[in-house]
């Protein structure tokens, strides 16, 4: 190597280069984050994830590599860079930022924010100083009154500015990044409608007629969990610890989603799930500080069977192809329950790796069975790659295929020649807007903002947003214990689904549940018009018993 | 036992297109001496050029081509403005920025066709299943072998028939010498760049149909082929070919009999080669 | 002028200065030898020539061009080859390959028949591959890699290390008549006898000063200076 490299003249290596190589890789990250998605990731953290991944890649751990890594974070760190606190200390400096100091009153350790709002700098400083004087009087005795109360998690730290923190961790890269783009986009519009009192959010009987939440600004930023619990939990930290975020939100795989539920508990703060499927994460892993709103694997099951059993009769052999973690095993488990219970068999259930890209040799042994029903469980793209493969193995050609959980994109990645004739289920569907009016202003809303039409992990966001902004104005507080209490009231809130509340037990959500059915392509009006929907199940016709679940929620503090 | 011979199959369809990314990476990795992280990308990049033509076109040996050609012009421009600056320095150096590279690779795509997942049909000429020995079999992924083959024994000539393969197969060897035999190595180790990033770019479009099409396709597949570039030994053309169908053939048959531990079943055998024989089956000895 | 010109020449290894203002000239037709002690920078600046190393300052010349600066590649073209003491054959190609490798971009390439009259025992092994060769055969092939190329410069690292006596023996004679033929040679050599059979001139190097210039007659009427710089 040592010659290899002379084979181009000259010699010596300073650090200037080392620079600029790691400037590359960081500038590349944060340029196209940020830029780009509107994400503020930045140098540092690109940095940072370069230099992790780096050392991942490095194995084993060869020492001069790793120690070099930790001599350029000193030298970024060195040239004004901080790298020990990627995303939250580093922020982009634009005139929306500049605006920040004035807005808070506790002046500069306001967490900024990425507003994402066209608004110019006179309009935003006059608003902020609008609110700032508003809490003014207010604010006095607001925080005297708090001082009785024993502090918990982020609160009261978190609320003493005029604003409070929300983060927001989203699938932008990874598996599992279509749907977590959706989650994202669904979390900025909510966020947005709550801070100017418009969309959907106005018409929350609490929130009617204000602008933010208890008169505070609700600042958020967007963290990268690239579909794995480790970066998930790491950005999340940093949110709570150092944004003081009074709650935090998103995932879309179960195994990010329970292992965030655990950090929330830890931490007391207030955590909404993305998407998550699995039984566990208000079964055995269920948490008190953590609410999940869509189908678990239990209700998935509870509505789909009888679908099926209806359309294919009874006497029927399934055969499954499930991802090895908590989701796959937990709505593969509800689907063989319940549709053993009404009459089927199940011949095998084939448990492929997480993620996995080239499905031959599971699909070999699905196409060599006498099954005639094959259950795909996979989401996302791995959904996407093993339907694929299904499809050139000749199996759909003697078995009828279901996907009980159909992820967001998962039409788009198949088309709709696979998709005619398929069952199954998601959280919600754009086509719901004929039976609920505000699932049609919030389509109407998401396509004046992003363009496209929402899919259901940007229900999710809005939504559970939209509850937890709900909750905290009639518990009159951000107090986490006080929310909760509110939220396990069981008061629903009216949404997209109509009314809504979560199970005090469990904190499972009981909301209708749509059944999809796939379109032909000759039926469809429009590229995203994969499904009918052939059945809305009342949510409390299919919950799983409480018993059932093990569900034991720790205590509140 | 028909269920072996299918599971032999799906072992030889996947070291194929292994052999076919690992081939790329081996000769970059040799020649220049470095990883080239932004492997994976180039991968994605191809899909994305020929996802585009087929989608224009419906005809996927346009979408073979285009993703050949905007490959090979990519690797161009990367090396001539970026790799280049980066021959002489550290192995480190060279591992970030080409890691950086990928990732802005990765997000231009995502900036320009969003991260959702693109629908890249199987072409209407082999979209059907054969019968082989009494199991179904699809016949894309037989072409798929047959399009691998073909491209190696093409890349074979042009390596070991050829002037400018000897130039390289030379320089992977020891680069110095051949500089000082008076041959521009320059000129070599770009053309041989953009090479890497075209036989990357046509493995992604060949590969297109059996895989979602999604900005972060390549991400995994580049951890693959550097482990079959272990096992085949840096540098070597055979070494790239026996280590995709040993790492094929590992993933597919474990799959089939435990499917839990195929990863590790691959990762094993890699540190069995390394403990047996560390410059690879087919590697030569003292190499960088 | 010289046909090659080495003026003033600082060359640094990273950060350790190895040639502090190295000055040394070689006639058309003339064999130049390079002495001195291990470590005292012959090699350093045989690689200085070729453009392997870079200067830090001063100039080498080669038949009125600055070559100091330039890549390997153009040096080699313009007539200067490099006979490494390492040899660097391509172990991965065969012998036949090696020297095709090296006559590409040769000017009037000697043929491949007129080498293989030269050094017949290359002949008989050219479809082995370069890694297979003993120590004498990679030797050959390397200074054969270099006739092939027609220089007018031979840059000879060491040719004769390492060797079995009776293998020296041959390639002196191969090296003298190579000399005689008018090639211009500069060499680096340890064996200072065999050195001085081959040269004209002699520059002695010490701890990377030219410390004597002498023809070989004068250096070995000084026995002080070939003990003290030589060794012997």
């Amino acid at each position: 190597m040592q010659v290899k490299r002379n084979a181009l003249a000259g010699s010596g290596s300073s650090a200037e280069p080392r620079i600029v190589a790691a400037l590359t890789t960081t500038a590349a990250r944060a340029a196209c984050c940020f830029v780009v998605r509107n994400v503020p990731l930045t140098t540092a953290d690109g940095a940072h994830s370069a230099a992790l991944h780096v050392i991942r890649s490095v194995e084993p751990y060869d020492i001069p590599t790793v120690a070099w890594i930790a001599a350029v974070t000193a030298t970024l760190s060195a040239v004004g860079v901080n790298v020990r606190h990627p995303p939250q200390e580093r922020v982009r400096v634009s005139f929306k930022d500049a605006t920040a100091a004035p807005s808070a009153k506790r002046g500069a350790t306001s967490p900024r924010k990425e507003t994402d709002l066209p608004v110019n700098r006179t309009e935003f400083l006059k608003t902020g100083l609008g609110t700032a004087a508003g809490l003014g009087l207010a604010g006095a005795g607001w925080d005297w009154a708090r001082a009785a109360e024993t502090p918990i998690g982020n609160y009261p730290a978190g609320t003493e500015g005029s604003s409070v923190f929300v983060g927001l961790l989203c699938d932008l890269t990874g598996s599992y990044s279509a749907d977590g783009e959706d989650l994202r986009k669904g979390y900025l519009l909510a966020l947005d409608d709550l801070n100017n009192g418009t969309g959907v959010m106005a018409k929350i009987a609490s929130l009617a007629g204000k602008k933010g939440l208890l008169g505070k600004k609700v600042e958020y930023k967007v963290a990268d969990t690239e579909t794995k619990p480790d970066p998930a939990v790491q950005h999340a930290t940093e949110f709570i610890t150092q944004n003081k975020a009074i709650m935090f939100c998103g995932g879309v795989s179960s195994a990010e989603v329970i292992a965030m539920a655990k950090l929330g508990q830890q931490q007391k703060v207030i955590y909404m799930t993305g998407a998550s499927g699995s039984n566990d994460t208000t079964g055995k892993d269920c948490q008190r500080y953590c609410f999940r709103s869509q189908l678990d694997a239990y209700m998935v099951a509870a509505s789909l069977g009888p679908h099926l059993v209806k359309a294919y009769g009874k006497n029927r052999k399934a055969i499954y192809l499930t991802p090895d973690y908590s989701y796959g095993h937990s709505l593969a488990n509800s689907m063989k329950a319940e549709t053993e219970k009404l009459g089927w068999k199940t011949v095998a259930d084939v448990v492929a790796p997480f993620p996995t890209s080239d499905y031959s040799s599971y699909l070999t042994n699905i196409a060599n069975s006498d099954a005639d029903v094959f259950i795909n469980i996979e989401f996302g793209n791995d959904g996407i790659a093993s339907t694929k493969q299904a499809a050139q193995f000749g199996i759909m050609k003697k078995m009828q295929l279901v996907i009980p959980n159909i992820s967001t994109y998962l039409p788009d990645g198949l088309g709709p020649e696979i998709m005619q004739g398929v069952y199954g289920t998601q959280d919600w569907y754009w086509r719901l807007q004929d039976r609920y009016p505000l699932s049609k202003i919030f389509v109407q809303d998401f396509v004046g903002r992003w363009k496209i039409r929402p899919r259901w992990t940007a229900h999710i966001a809005y939504a559970q947003t939209a509850i937890w902004a709900d909750a905290v104005t009639r518990a009159g507080t951000f107090n986490p214990v006080n929310v909760i209490k509110t939220l396990e009231e069981g008061k629903p809130t009216n949404l997209m689904l109509g009314p809504v509340h979560y199970r005090a037990g469990d904190h499972q959500q009981v909301r209708p549940c749509p059944v999809l059915l796939g379109k032909k392509p000759s039926a469809m009006e429009g590229k995203d018009d994969f499904f009918d929907v052939v059945d809305v199940v009342p949510g409390e016709r299919v919950m799983q018993p409480l018993e059932d679940t093990s569900c034991k929620l720790p205590a509140y503090s | 036992m028909h269920l072996i011979e299918a599971q032999a199959l799906n072992g030889l369809a996947l070291g194929a297109v292994l052999s076919l990314v690992a081939l790329g990476l081996t000769i970059v990795f040799g020649l220049l001496g470095f990883v080239n992280f932004a492997h994976g990308a180039l991968f994605m990049v191809g899909a994305y050029a020929g996802w585009v033509v087929y989608s224009q076109t419906e005809n996927f040996f346009l979408a073979m081509v285009a993703a050949l050609v905007v490959t090979f012009i990519v690797g161009l421009v990367i090396e001539r403005v970026l790799i280049r600056m980066y021959y002489r320095r550290p192995p480190e150096d060279q591992i970030l920025v080409t890691y950086g590279l990928a990732i802005i690779l990765v997000e231009i795509v995502r900036a320009i066709f969003t991260g959702v997942t693109r629908q890249m049909p199987t072409p209407a000429w082999a979209a059907g299943t054969v019968q082989l020995a009494g199991i179904f079999y699809p016949q894309y992924r037989l072409v798929l072998i047959v399009i691998a083959a073909v491209t190696l024994a093409i890349l074979y000539v042009v390596l070991f028939r050829t002037r400018i393969g000897l130039i390289v197969r030379a320089g992977i060897d020891d680069a110095l010498i051949v500089n000082i035999l008076g041959v521009n190595v320059n000129r070599t180790f770009l053309l041989v760049f953009a090479l890497g990033a075209a036989i990357a770019g046509f493995s992604g479009i060949v590969d297109a149909p059996l895989l979602a099409v999604n900005p972060d396709m390549g991400t995994d597949l580049l951890v693959q082929s550097f482990v079959v570039v272990v096992i085949g030994g840096v540098g070597s053309f055979f070494g790239a070919i026996l280590g995709g169908l040993i790492a094929g053939e590992i993933i597919s048959l474990t799959t089939a009999f435990a499917a839990d531990y195929s990863s590790v079943a691959l990762y094993a055998a890699m540190a069995l080669v390394l403990i047996v024989r560390p410059q690879g089956l087919l590697g030569v000895e003292g190499r960088a | 002028m010289s046909l090659l010109e080495v003026d003033a020449v600082n060359t640094y290894y990273g950060d350790s200065h190895i040639l502090f203002d190295v000055s040394m000239r070689v006639e058309e037709g003339e064999v130049v030898a390079l002495l001195g002690r291990n470590g005292s920078g012959k090699t350093t600046t045989m690689m200085t020539v070729m453009g392997i190393l870079t200067p830090r300052s001063g100039e080498v010349r080669f038949a009125g061009h600055t070559i100091s600066g330039r890549q390997p590649y153009e040096i080699a073209g313009l007539g200067v080859q490099l006979v490494p003491d390492t040899r660097r054959i391509v172990k991965t190609i065969t012998v036949q390959e090696n020297l095709e490798l090296a006559a590409f971009s040769a000017k009037s390439p000697w043929s491949l028949a007129r080498i293989y009259e030269t050094f017949p025992r290359l002949e008989q092994r050219k479809s082995f591959m370069g890694r297979s060769l003993s120590g004498g055969e990679q030797q050959m092939l390397a200074i054969a890699r270099a006739l092939i190329r027609d220089a007018r410069v031979l840059l000879l690292d060491e040719p004769f290390e390492g060797l079995a006596p009776i293998i020296v023996r041959d390639l002196l004679e191969t090296t003298k008549k190579l000399a005689s033929e008018g090639r211009t040679i500069l060499i680096v050599e340890q064996n200072v006898r065999a050195a001085l059979l081959l040269a004209h001139r002699t520059y002695v190097l010490s701890k990377g000063h030219v410390v004597l210039e002498a023809t070989p007659a004068d250096l070995e009427a000084r026995p002080d200076v070939m003990h003290r710089y030589l060794g012997v």
